[in-house]
């Protein structure tokens, strides 16, 4: 078995896991997306990063 | 020329336009679908995958050459491309605070505990956040053992969160405008010149492809940041993966007093095609995949090693999880962003996680890690 077997393995079961995911979540709302770029958006950051302590 | 490299030629050659094609396909049908943004974070995390691969760039190999063979090189080249982020995103922070967020966390026995814990584990995977990410793109089957093990690690850890920030932490301690960068700078060109006069004598230059990858991986972090409204991030989307595992599994993850703010449950219920650091994530593992096969690299035989070495495999990823959490990120997200957002937190974990290293590597040859001799 090579690296080409395993690395297969991997990108089947990230593309299996999006397709559940896609599957089970919300529809996306492709008109209510944010603006392309945050910077100069004047919308406030909203996304989560793992340097945040959790808040409403 | 034998056949073998025949083949491989004529399989690469096809393979070549199916890589670009495929890629190229994923970031449009994300960005018509889910979101322009969406998409270009996906591409975003193609560009940093295709990077680090591409010219072997991580942070996990150059602090053990640092330790073991005394070159700085690589740890230079983090510290430029951290210092050539600082420059920009500090000063933004000040003039943008409104659409910006930096990766400003507390200071606490947690987090030096956990950046400790997560420099060490590193050594065992041989690979940190963006690292496990990257070699389980190419293959690697030790970071692919890893990676579901981390996810799980890191949903475990911001579950507990805190409780763990409840032992004792310090207020946010943050360097901000163009002083906090300028000071930013001093302190990088002061750990530079310590790891320049630690290192061995014909050791202590950083390599042409490493300060390449420096320069892009800044442009990359930028580009993040400023489509993003935030910086470089890995662990929390591996989180949410697993938190989304467990919710399917009939597990009220919402109980917690992470998962349950209403940001998170927003994030559970949308998938995780708009979550930032997923989007990255995805892109470091498809850009590695991409170079990887680009340049035949995967037709490597699997490593020899004993069972304790994948049973510390297991443990060791789920440790790199769970203590990423407590110290506010992981070598993207408290050591790289952490520091170039100005944050004390990114310093303080830079110094307790090349401690962990330094027994990590140790532990390495103990748990069978080094492979069958």
């Amino acid at each position: 078995m090579t690296r080409r077997t395993t690395a297969a393995i991997g990108l089947i079961a990230l593309a299996a896991f999006i397709a559940w995911d896609l599957a089970a979540s919300a529809p996306p709302d492709i008109y209510d997306a944010p603006a392309l770029v945050a910077l100069g958006s004047g919308a406030s950051a909203s996304g989560a990063h793992c340097a945040a302590l959790p808040s409403d | 020329m034998s056949a073998a490299v025949d083949i491989e030629t004529r399989t690469s050659g096809l393979g070549k336009a199916a890589l670009i094609g495929a890629a190229v396909a994923l970031v449009l049908s994300v960005s018509l679908f889910v979101g322009a943004r969406y998409g270009l974070l996906l591409l975003i995390g193609l560009g940093f995958g295709v990077v680090l691969e591409g010219f072997r760039f991580g942070f996990a190999g150059p602090w053990r050459a640092m330790i073991v063979r005394r070159e700085p090189g690589g740890v230079l080249a983090h510290l430029l491309s951290i210092g050539l982020v600082a420059v920009v995103a500090i000063p933004l922070l000040a003039t943008n605070g409104e659409e910006l967020l930096g990766a400003r966390a507390p200071v606490g026995f947690a987090m030096i505990a956990g950046a400790f814990v997560f420099g060490a584990c590193m050594q065992l995977v041989m690979g940190c956040g963006s690292g496990t990410l990257i070699n389980a793109g190419s293959g690697n089957p030790v970071s692919l053992v890893a990676l579901p093990v981390f996810a799980i690690g890191s949903f475990a850890g911001a579950y507990h969160l805190l409780w763990w920030t409840g032992l004792g932490a310090l207020p946010v301690i943050a360097l901000q405008g163009t002083s906090g960068a300028l000071l930013t700078v001093a302190a990088l060109a002061l750990v530079a010149g310590l790891l320049v006069w630690l290192g061995a004598p014909g050791k202590r230059a950083i390599p042409r492809r490493y300060v390449i990858a420096a320069v892009l991986l800044a442009a990359l972090a930028l580009a993040n940041f400023a489509v993003a409204g935030q910086p470089w991030g890995v662990v929390y989307g591996l989180g949410l993966w697993a938190a989304k595992g467990a919710q399917a599994l009939g597990a009220d993850v919402t109980a917690s007093s992470f998962w349950g703010t209403s940001g998170n449950i927003d994030r559970l219920q949308n998938t995780l095609l708009t979550d930032v650091t997923s989007l990255t994530n995805i892109g470091l593992i498809g850009g590695a995949f991409l170079v990887a096969s680009w340049r035949g690299g995967l037709g490597k035989g699997m490593p020899d090693l004993p069972a304790r070495a994948w049973i510390a495999t297991v443990i060791a990823g789920f440790l790199l999880g769970y203590s990423s959490r407590l110290a506010f990120g992981c070598n993207v997200g408290a050591f790289f962003s952490g520091i170039s957002t100005g944050s004390l937190h990114g310093w303080v974990w830079f110094a307790s996680a090349f401690a962990g290293t330094y027994y990590g590597i140790k532990l390495r040859p103990i748990l069978g890690l080094e492979g069958r001799k």
